[in-house]
């Protein structure tokens, strides 16, 4: 059976303050895996300091919705980053 | 050596800390923190995945930083971070999941994901000092009769559609009873004015239980029977408590003789009500038994039931690596390796 092509791609480059910090970012997101691949993917990735996200859907409306649970979880990350990292605080 | 618990696989989300002395034996067990903030949808309304997600998300840092001020516990005294891997709602348990897994990258800890149905059981096994008792956990997601056989916490019995807890519940939306602090207890209250009882479906098949049946009834009959003036709100909240309760207890009553137990255990939110608790009682006494429940703090979901089954597993070496830390919503409580028991 054909897959859907999987027409619909965005890009998101978020920048984290630290390497170090888009690194454990994007180890938190990518335990969660897709949900459908044959129709929706995500591929993580960083570059120095940038947390690099990979959409990749069959359709519009699955790019909107993996998008913004994403972005839900990003921003979850990041936030707890900045209320609870301890190594910015070592002298 | 110290665990951080966190809990959110429905509406209450929960951070717990708790210390395990490990230089008595048994290791002296101290509550550092215990606390709980719990999303409330309007009366009338269940809570639903996306809303509850985001009430977590918005809440869980705020309770973290609370449950370590209140501990006086920095991030170097964590040893462990515990969290729910399920069963339980997906978005509300990754939601949780994410900051568990952040915290522990960030800090340099392991992370030990817990079944939620096991948190509960070895809460309610270390508050109560019960030996070796017959469980009924029960809880609006819930409905299991547990006993502990050779490493594994077996279902002897459940529910066959529906919790306990969620037939309660959804007839408290029917009566548009607020959910506030619950809708359990919210019925609860009110059915202790209730004097007439409804003959309602009662459906025991063996082991298990059904209430789908019982829960359509009430819900179509509601309206009629409380307009004719026939029965008040506070007899259907009696009649329904009767009825599903006295299910549970036959139910658990089959599952002591088997075993030969003379214990029981009640856990989960619904395990609070005093009635069904007092039901179990004269049932127990009858068998020369004995009942174990504890108080809201730990029926209800809680974040430190998650630090202490996580804490029990941690120290015989177990740890979720990291990309197992996926969260499920089917966890069936007989999938743990219970290697912290005979």
């Amino acid at each position: 059976m054909a897959t859907a092509a999987l027409h619909e791609r965005l890009t998101l480059q978020i920048p984290l303050p630290s390497p170090r910090l888009a690194k454990i970012a994007a180890d938190v997101l990518d335990v969660d895996k897709d949900l459908k691949p044959e129709v929706s993917r995500r591929l993580i990735s960083t570059q120095d300091n940038m947390l690099i996200l990979d959409f990749q859907t069959s359709t519009l409306k699955l790019l909107r919705t993996v998008v913004n649970s994403s972005l839900e979880m990003v921003q979850m990350v990041v936030s707890t980053m900045a209320s609870f990292d301890t190594e910015s605080e070592e002298p | 050596m110290i665990a951080l618990g966190l809990e959110g696989s429905a509406n209450k989300l929960g951070v717990g800390l708790i210390r395990h002395d490990m230089t008595t034996t048994p290791p002296t067990v101290t509550i550092l923190a215990n606390i709980r903030h719990t999303y409330h949808p309007p009366p009338g309304e269940g809570f639903l995945p996306k809303d509850t997600a985001q009430h977590h998300r918005s809440h869980i840092l705020q309770l973290v930083k609370e449950a370590m001020a209140e501990g006086q516990i920095t991030p170097k005294d964590i040893s462990v971070i515990c969290f729910t891997k399920g069963p339980g709602m997906g978005g509300p348990l990754t939601s949780v999941a994410t900051v568990a897994r952040t915290l522990a990258l960030m800090w340099n800890k392991e992370l030990v994901g817990v079944n939620h149905c096991v948190g509960h059981i070895e809460m309610g096994r270390q508050i109560t000092g019960a030996e070796n008792p017959v469980v009924l956990y029960v809880s609006g997601g819930n409905t299991q009769v547990i006993a502990y056989a050779e490493k594994r916490y077996r279902i002897f019995g459940e529910a066959l559609d529906i919790a306990v807890g969620n037939c309660l519940d959804r007839f408290a939306r029917v009566l548009n009873l607020p959910n506030d602090p619950a809708p359990g207890y919210n019925i609860e209250q009110l059915a202790k004015k209730g004097t007439k009882l409804l003959d309602l479906p009662y459906t025991v098949k063996g082991m298990d239980v059904s209430f789908s049946g019982v829960l359509t009834y009430i819900e179509t009959n509601a309206p009629a029977l409380l307009a004719s003036g026939e029965y008040t709100a506070a007899d259907l909240c009696f009649s329904l408590q009767e009825t599903v309760f006295a299910m549970l207890v036959e139910t658990t009553e089959r599952a002591m003789a088997h075993i030969g137990s003379r214990e029981v255990l009640i856990v989960g939110g619904v395990g609070c009500n005093k009635r069904l608790q007092e039901m179990m009682d004269q049932m127990a006494s009858q068998r020369d038994g004995k009942v174990f429940a504890t108080d809201e703090r730990f029926c209800i979901d809680n974040g430190i039931m998650i630090a202490q089954a996580g804490i029990l597993a941690y120290q015989t070496g177990y740890t979720t690596p990291l990309e197992k830390t996926w969260c499920t919503q089917r966890f069936r409580t007989d999938e743990v390796f219970v290697a912290w028991r005979e």
